[in-house]
């Protein structure tokens, strides 16, 4: 039995940028894509430490996984997934759909902010607008992801629990803060593992 | 036959009080004496569920919180506006009164779905009033400040039913428990018919009287060792 923050885990990187994860299942951690890659590509296993911070231990990465379409700077395709090796109780589950399309929620953003390592936890009311490809793009007045928390759950509260309803991206002056957890999208990842 | 004499779970017990003092307590007794597994692992899956959704609660309460206030702030603005366009107008004190008929204390005394329908209709006179330029930067700021009111009220009564919800959710799963609690009672009592004192040790009432409500832990420090080895640290910090 864990409690669901054991699941936030610290990315850090060889090259000292940091971003933020969190274990969807007991072999998966979702994040952001330009958390784990340098340009186009995924970085090397051997650049990226999983810290599984409210476990004090470290996940052993097996292999990263991003989306044809990433390069940097895109926004709607900034999502990746890192399989590790398994912990068997660890894993948000997740809610698709929150907010639903067109509509909004409450939602805490979770992360590590870069420079203290401190967990931070802005809250506000996000909205999904869906852009013409079908990306599903988070916005909020409310809050602005800060340095580090790239990466980490957006999370909501419903009566089954606690679930990862998105991933913090990056912020900017329009109030994009991250993107919707969507099922094809995680299948596309989970296929490019094979 | 002596029976065993427990205090099993009253209705209302906090939640945070059956999982850190009667879940913890007997899954710790029936692990150290190594009986009962399939009791064990009953209590330990109504114990996750409780726990779940206590967490959902937690967050649903600290949202609702701050869709509340996230409103009263934009509430607040709204006041700011109200005021600064009625000080705008007062150089013109007929119009002033034409958009004010009934004093600025009644514009500014309305809240929540109220006040945007008394700022809608500030517009509305003002739109059809011809008002001094000066003011029409103060009617666009007014306006969009409404529109962001009404979507925080809108974030804010949406919260509520959430945590309406996940509080339901917890009452259920705080009964699972407590029937959980009660048939590992029976289950442990048919497993030692003859020794009350042994089943009883297993329920022993924990000593502490009060929880604190549990809430987000502190943050332990990054972790400092990969494969068993001292890893450096990182002497510069960036963010990704």
């Amino acid at each position: 039995m864990s409690d669901w923050w054991e699941s936030l885990v610290q990315i850090r990187r060889a090259d000292h940028k940091k971003g933020t994860g969190v274990f969807i299942s007991s072999t998966e951690i979702l994040t952001a894509a330009h958390v784990v890659t340098q340009g186009n590509a995924a970085l090397a296993l051997d650049d990226l430490t999983l810290d599984i911070r409210f476990r004090s231990t470290l996940a052993v990465p097996r292999a990263v996984a991003i989306l044809a379409t990433w390069a940097p700077g895109a926004t709607g395709s900034d999502v990746a997934l890192v399989r590790v090796e398994a912990h068997s109780d660890l894993g948000l589950s997740l809610a698709f759909g929150v907010p639903p399309p067109s509509g909004s929620a409450m939602l805490e953003g979770v992360g590590f902010e870069a420079e203290s390592d401190a967990l931070r936890t802005p809250s506000g009311n996000v909205e999904c607008r869906v852009t013409t490809d079908g990306e599903r793009l988070l916005f909020s007045d409310d809050f602005a992801p800060e340095g580090g928390m790239s990466g980490g759950p957006l999370i909501a509260g419903l009566a089954t629990g606690v679930h990862v309803a998105g991933i913090l991206t990056r912020a900017s002056s329009s109030g994009f803060v991250g993107l919707s957890v969507v099922a094809s999208v995680l299948d596309e990842l989970r296929s490019r593992f094979a | 036959m002596p029976s065993a004499r427990v205090r099993l779970p009253a209705i209302g017990t906090p939640s945070e009080k059956l999982l850190d003092d009667y879940a913890k307590h007997l899954l710790g007794a029936l692990r150290r004496a190594n009986v009962a597994p399939a009791a064990v692992i009953e209590i330990e899956r109504a114990a996750g569920a409780l726990s779940s959704v206590l967490h959902a609660r937690e967050l649903t309460l600290r949202l609702a919180t701050r869709a509340e206030a996230l409103a009263e702030s934009a509430e607040v603005v709204i006041e700011d506006e109200i005021r600064a366009l009625y000080a705008a107008l007062s150089v013109k004190r007929p119009l002033r009164d034409s958009v004010f008929p009934e004093g600025l204390g009644a514009s500014l005394a309305p809240r929540g779905d109220a006040q945007i329908a008394e700022v809608k209709r500030l517009l509305d006179v003002t739109h059809r009033a011809k008002v001094p330029r000066s003011v029409a930067s103060a009617l666009v700021r007014m306006g969009a400040a409404n529109t962001l009111l009404s979507s925080r009220l809108s974030a804010s009564a949406s919260a509520h039913e959430a945590l309406v919800a996940t509080v339901a959710a917890e009452r259920r799963q705080a009964r699972a428990f407590r029937q959980r609690y009660r048939w590992a009672f029976g289950a442990l009592t048919g497993l030692f018919p003859s020794d009350a004192a042994k089943v009883a040790g297993f329920f022993k009432e924990p000593p502490r009287d009060t929880t604190e409500p549990s809430s987000l832990p502190s943050v332990p420090p990054p972790t400092g060792r990969r494969g068993g080895k001292p890893r450096k640290v990182a002497a510069k910090r960036n963010s990704a």
